[in-house]
């Protein structure tokens, strides 16, 4: 099975149905675990949770917070069911940084990666990203402090978020790339948003997924990650150390390569691309499991016959 | 009635015994190796048959062990001592006693066999390359005190004072043997000394296999008292000897060919 | 660490007492072989494998054979199995692997180097001091990773005669400054063999397409090799491993493209056993995994002893066994960053050798190799004067009696006057697994 092929052609899908889908009627609804920026305007088939979860915070109206309640279990729901899949195959962002990691490679330039210390030292910045998006809507809600200055941050992390600018000039629809220069809240906050994008755009193309390791949603769904139905699992004993898992993961994650011991190695940072099971060269050390069943493992021959072209004979007995 | 014979080729000494199928000793014979291993070997068996009243076509197994197993031609088929031991162990362990630990002190080489509870080998250690921790060791130096090798065990275990003796090799431990005697040290603390070097240096191989209690001490090694002793005070553990320790091996190979459930083969070779 | 070539000027005083040498290398190295053709059970393909070494070690035709596939005439001598071959092959070079395996030439050895060093590096240090086999004499390179004691001394005595590259191998694996340091070492030594063929300019450096197709040949051979090692795994033994062996070793000699060829054909061959049910042994032997040091050719004294004595060897850990070139490289993508990377990381990374601290990852293979070929016991192989391996048995002992698997410590060097009390021993070793096998 070409997982490669397989997940550009689901992200290819996603992509059209997610910001494109409006047009043909798709509304896949306002609760998905993605960024699909609603920004993107009229033509886009469903809604980033975020942007909900912002506006219904803000309200301060029982009825709203009901309706984010219900939402939030839907949101969940598909969650526990793709796991963080939605960022490795679905999520439309994700995408433009695998096309532009594809540009990369297609030029022939190399590719940066962080020290670990230097990636631990950066995860606050999720987190950073999750509080402003939790607790300044209420703020707005309940504006004790500086009314005016709350007035302007209705969806904060919106203004922040590199997708609000990128997804809907990718679209078609340039308005959004743009200073707000409605007061110095919003100058501030569309200003540091431009440049958040711009950075990102130019960091996914010398480091691959730049923005996953930081986005906030991702970072949502990796705390459903012991619930979730795929899980990735590993052999351990097996394992030969051989590193390759490391050096193809595009959100370098460590642990993976290292677990000696425990056999589910999802991680927070995963977005279960599968390219480590893809490329790791034993028989059944790594696997994707849904539900405990598995539907994607490592294999030898198809290692060799991805790598080095070798076509896996076929014996009379196989 | 079926008969079995171990027959133990060993490089100074030949031992033979002759078993029943309901596994009784009937008989047993050492004799020194000599240059003819292959003759001493068919006398032996021939004497045990002749003083026990039966042929030795009435034979069902013969099988040899020891350093010269192979070109023992009486014999049918052959196992490594180690095998053997372990055999012998559990037969020639005294009664109720479990015997894990083996220590086999041979004319030209000693081992260490740790064996389960069912009598299989579990580890062993051997040293076969160097003279200083086998009977040889004691015969150079018994030689050198002007005594034979039956007295130096009783003579050992008279000495308050054991000397120390350092030399690892049996060469240098002679002339090490003479510059003590010179020094005026009496020749039962020397041999007490002798005996103890043997035993420190047999002890820490037996370390290394893992040995655990009980231990038996197989081999001439084991008529030795002042030996026993010996090991008794280096491990601090009791040691076993059976009478006839030199027979252990060649029991335990009588045994083994009284398992094999062999149908009886054609007559082999006659004397002469 | 880039010394001058030094002149070979004393050679012609030698040149009787380097004939009395290669004539005994010759003949042990021939015993050996005729000892493996007498087999009448061997695969016919293995004939190719006991024809090149018969080449390079009786009949001294190394180079009529093989300097044809060096674009540039270049002979690259490398030692361990952390030199990226690659790298090599991408400039147009051949490397040869020099391990020393002979009797002789460790006694030569002997002269240069302290008594209780182990016998690998005096037969290195020897043969290189002879110039035979021929592969000594004509390369002009060594490169030497810096792994156990003796082989950093080696390589400091042998640049004394030829110009030795010293590779600086990390002891600690996992610590992202070594990594980061090996690549460098790795980017420095190729930059070294760019300059040495003649490729320093702009223009011809090893580029992403060479270095891409030499990954590809090795990978070729490492496919070839797996394949190999996975017919081992067979209930019924179809080839003996004294013979096995036989291929790694000529693979040190060997170019990748050749050698891969020829390994195909036996694979095919071995594969039709298996489905016909040929066995080349009896049912119930006592299955052996030959670990510790390396058995290297002409040594074949422990190989041919655990046969004898009526077990078979269905997995060998050493280095110069299925250890060789088990791991392939896994490139992320085909950029020289992304190439070279992977390179690093697959020379350094699955390497299980005890020259590395600590080496826990050892003892996960050994305990997977166990049961995947369903080893009965293993036979350690200690060589005079190896610390590092020694060291290992004690928790290599450990681990595996949890799975009830007995280990023998087997300590030996080349010389062949021992072979008595290694009998001895190997022999109650396979009765106790005999007796334990009959009675499971």
């Amino acid at each position: 099975m070409d997982i490669t092929r397989l997940r550009w052609s689901t992200q290819i899908v996603s992509f059209f149905v997610l910001l494109l889908g409006g047009t043909i009627g798709i509304s896949l609804g306002f609760f998905l675990p993605t960024l699909s920026c609603p920004y993107v305007g009229q033509s886009r088939g469903g809604d980033c949770f975020l942007l909900n979860l912002q506006f219904n915070l803000a309200a301060a109206d029982w009825v709203r917070y009901k309706v984010l309640g219900l939402h939030f279990l839907y949101f969940s729901l598909l969650i526990v069911i793709l796991g963080r899949s939605w960022c490795g195959w679905i999520c439309p962002f994700g995408f433009i940084q695998d096309v532009l990691d594809l540009i990369r490679r297609k030029l022939r330039i190399g590719y940066i990666s962080f020290s670990e210390r230097f990636r631990d030292r950066l995860r606050w910045i999720k987190w950073a990203f999750l509080f402003i998006a939790l607790l300044v809507p209420l703020w707005v809600a309940f504006p004790f402090l500086a009314p005016e200055v709350a007035a302007d941050l209705r969806q904060p992390f919106c203004q922040l978020c590199p997708a609000r600018y990128v997804l809907p000039l990718v679209v078609g629809n340039p308005g959004e790339v743009a200073v707000n220069f409605k007061s110095a809240t919003t100058i501030t906050m569309t200003v540091l948003g431009l440049s958040l994008a711009i950075g990102t755009i130019i960091g996914a193309m010398v480091k691959r997924r730049f923005w996953c390791p930081y986005c906030p949603m991702g970072l949502l769904i990796s705390l459903y990650r012991k619930i979730s139905f795929i899980k990735l699992k590993k052999d351990c004993q097996k394992c030969t150390m051989c590193e390759v898992c490391y050096n193809v993961c595009p959100v370098e994650i460590k642990q993976v390569f290292k677990e000696r011991e425990k056999e589910d190695v999802t991680f927070g940072d995963c977005i279960l691309c599968l390219r480590c099971i893809e490329d790791c060269p034993e028989d059944g050390v790594l696997r994707a499991d849904f539900l405990g069943k598995t539907v994607y493992r490592s294999t030898n021959k198809g290692f060799f016959q991805r790598k080095y072209n070798i076509p896996i004979k076929k014996n009379h007995d196989e | 009635m079926k008969w079995y014979a171990g027959i133990d080729a060993g490089s100074t000494y030949v031992k033979a015994v002759l078993i029943d199928s309901d596994k009784k000793i009937h008989g047993y014979k050492i004799a020194p190796t000599g240059i003819d291993v292959r003759n001493t070997a068919k006398i032996l068996l021939n004497e045990i048959c002749r003083d026990d009243g039966i042929c030795f076509e009435d034979i069902n197994t013969v099988m040899s062990t020891g350093y010269s197993r192979r070109q023992i031609d009486v014999a049918h088929e052959n196992i490594t001592e180690i095998k053997a031991h372990a055999a012998g162990a559990l037969w020639t362990a005294p009664e109720g006693e479990k015997v894990r630990t083996i220590i086999d002190i041979g004319g030209q080489d000693s081992k260490v066999i740790v064996i389960s509870e069912k009598g299989e080998v579990k580890n062993f250690v051997m040293n076969d390359k160097c003279a200083a921790g086998t009977g040889r060791f004691l015969e150079a130096l018994a030689r050198v005190l002007e005594l034979s090798v039956v007295e130096i065990g009783p003579l050992s275990l008279k000495s308050k004072s054991p000397c120390r003796i350092n030399s690892t090799c049996v060469v240098f431990a002679e002339s090490e043997v003479i510059s003590l005697l010179a020094r005026g040290k009496k020749p039962m603390d020397i041999i007490a000394g002798v005996h103890r070097s043997l035993a420190k240096r047999i002890s820490e191989m037996a370390r290394k296999a893992g040995l655990e209690s009980d231990i038996l001490l197989a081999g001439g090694g084991g008529l030795n008292p002042g030996l026993v002793s010996a090991f008794e005070d280096e491990l601090m553990m009791d040691v076993y000897v059976a009478c006839n320790p030199q027979l252990n091996g060649a029991i335990g190979a009588a045994l083994i060919a009284g398992n094999s459930n062999k149908p009886q083969p054609e007559a082999r070779l006659k004397t002469d | 660490m880039n010394k001058e070539i030094k002149g070979r000027t004393d050679r012609n005083q030698l040149q009787g007492r380097i004939d009395r040498f290669a004539r005994g290398i010759a003949r042990s190295s021939e015993m050996v072989l005729t000892e493996l053709e007498e087999n009448p059970d061997r695969p016919n393909n293995l004939d190719y494998f006991i024809d090149l070494m018969r080449d390079v070690f009786v009949r001294n035709r190394w180079a009529e054979r093989f300097m044809q596939y060096a674009d540039n005439k270049k002979i690259i001598g490398i030692y361990c199995m952390m030199v990226p071959e690659e790298i090599i092959y991408a400039a147009g070079a051949i490397p040869v692997r020099f391990s020393g395996g002979s009797y002789e030439a460790s006694c030569v050895g002997d002269e240069h180097v302290p008594r209780d060093t182990c016998p690998v590096v005096k037969a290195s240090v020897g043969s290189m001091y002879m110039g035979y086999p021929s592969p000594c004499e004509i390369c002009d390179v060594l490169i030497v990773p810096t792994t156990c004691d003796a082989k950093r001394k080696m390589g400091e005595e042998l640049s004394r005669h030829k110009e030795v590259w010293m590779l600086e191998v990390p002891h600690i694996k996992d610590n992202e400054d070594s990594k980061r340091k090996w690549l460098q070492q790795l980017y420095g030594l190729k930059r070294n063999i760019e300059k040495y063929t003649g490729r320093g300019f702009i223009g011809s450096k090893i580029g992403r397409k060479e270095l891409d197709a030499s990954i590809r040949v090795i990978g070729r051979a490492q496919y070839e090799a797996r394949r190999l090692y996975e017919i081992r795994k067979s209930p019924m033994p179809v080839v003996s491993g004294r013979e096995a062996a036989l291929v790694f070793n000529a693979y040190c000699y060997d170019t990748a493209p050749e050698w891969t060829k020829a390994i195909s054909r036996l694979n095919d061959e071995l594969e039709t056993r298996c489905r016909n049910g040929f066995s080349v042994c009896k049912k119930d032997i006592p299955r052996i995994l030959l670990a510790g040091c390396p058995s290297v050719f002409p040594n074949w004294k422990i190989p041919f002893l655990i046969e004898e004595m009526g077990a078979v060897i269905v997995a060998d850990e050493s280095c110069t066994g299925d250890r060789y070139l088990y791991d392939p490289v896994g490139v992320t993508e085909k950029t020289m960053t992304g190439m070279m990377t992977g390179i690093a990381a697959r020379y350094l990374m699955p390497c299980v050798c005890p020259s590395f601290a600590p080496n826990e990852d050892r003892l996960y293979r050994l305990l997977q190799m166990s049961e995947e070929f369903g080893v009965d016991g293993i036979i350690y192989h200690v060589l005079k004067g190896c610390v590092i391996y020694d060291f290992e048995l004690i928790r290599v002992e450990k681990t595996l009696k949890e799975k009830d698997i007995p280990v023998l410590r087997i300590e030996t060097d080349y010389n062949p006057e021992d072979i008595e009390q290694l009998r001895t021993r190997i022999e109650a070793f396979v009765e106790m697994l005999v007796t334990k096998k009959t009675k499971t």
